[in-house]
């Protein structure tokens, strides 16, 4: 137990907790939407880069930068904390070899499904705000992982 | 000096993982060509002009099959051995001259450098998405 008090594995259980909370909460509040009223293109683009995605790749180099600050040098970790990393690692591929699933099977169906795809740009259309925000916050969390390196400090 | 058993039961661990990723890089293209030449169907658009969309993300599917199963096998193997599985930082280099020349500072460089790595891949998603996707 003392070893989940530690903030790093503390943080993703908070998030994975809120995950949760959220999921079901959207899956109440949305059950019965009517996906009518999304929209069935995207405007065209053209060669300038969107000011959204110039956010979330600043997001991504801020979460980069994130992975640098303030960290105590650090002796090996345990291996609960090692397990447990692993463990979220392997559910989070076999999430995305499940989410991927979905969505050849719903893009091949013709429309007896809607890809993930569809949803992204439905909830974007009501949610413009929220839905950038989701972005960068990935973005951050993405680059915060890749780019940490153990023991590594500013100064 | 390490102990040349422990040594061997890390070289052993480390080519059982490098055979298995040579096996899902093969599943992976066996998968893919299985789609293309209709041996699986994923549904009806896949006949139609519109099954690049679904072969893309059918090999993708299949890219999230490998990683799945390379995860699997990692915790498996922790689990088994109550350490995590070696890389090459847990080994001496002395192996081959591939591995020295070629696949280990391929390696080494991968991961001194997977933040940007992971910005170019990023910016390429972001780019081809911003180009292609028309839906």
């Amino acid at each position: 137990m003392k070893q989940l008090m530690k903030a790093h594995v503390l943080i993703p259980l908070l998030l994975v907790g809120f995950l949760a909370v959220v999921t079901v909460a959207a899956y109440q509040r949305y059950a019965n939407f009517n996906g009518g009223t999304c929209p069935s293109s995207l405007l065209p683009d053209n060669l300038w880069p969107t000011g959204a995605f110039i956010a979330v790749m600043l997001s991504f180099l801020v979460g980069g930068l994130l992975g640098r600050l303030g960290q105590r040098p650090s002796t090996d970790p345990s291996s609960v904390a090692l397990v447990a990393a692993q463990v979220g690692l392997t559910a989070f591929t076999g999430a995305l070899a499940f989410a991927w699933w979905y969505e050849t099977r719903a893009l091949a169906s013709g429309g007896s499904l809607e890809p993930i795809t569809y949803y992204v740009m439905c909830i974007k259309n009501t949610q413009n705000d929220w839905t950038l925000l989701i972005f960068m916050l990935a973005a951050v969390i993405t680059g915060r992982w890749l780019w940490h390196q153990p023991g590594a400090r500013l100064w | 000096m390490a102990d040349p058993g422990a040594i061997h039961t890390l070289r052993k661990r480390r080519a059982r993982r490098t055979t298995l990723v040579w096996l899902l890089a093969a599943v992976f293209i066996a998968g893919n060509l299985w789609d293309w030449i209709g041996g699986h169907s994923w549904g009806p658009v896949q006949g139609t002009d519109q099954a690049i969309w679904v072969h893309a993300s059918a090999a993708l599917f299949w890219l999230a099959v490998a990683m799945f199963v390379l995860c699997l096998h990692d915790l498996s193997s922790f689990l088994w051995h109550r350490s995590p599985p070696p890389t090459i930082e847990s080994l001496p280099d002395d192996d081959g001259w591939w591995e020295r020349v070629v696949a280990n500072p391929t390696r080494r460089f991968a991961a001194r450098h997977r933040g940007l790595i992971g910005l170019g891949g990023l910016l390429a998603g972001g780019v081809l998405g911003h180009f292609l996707w028309k839906p």
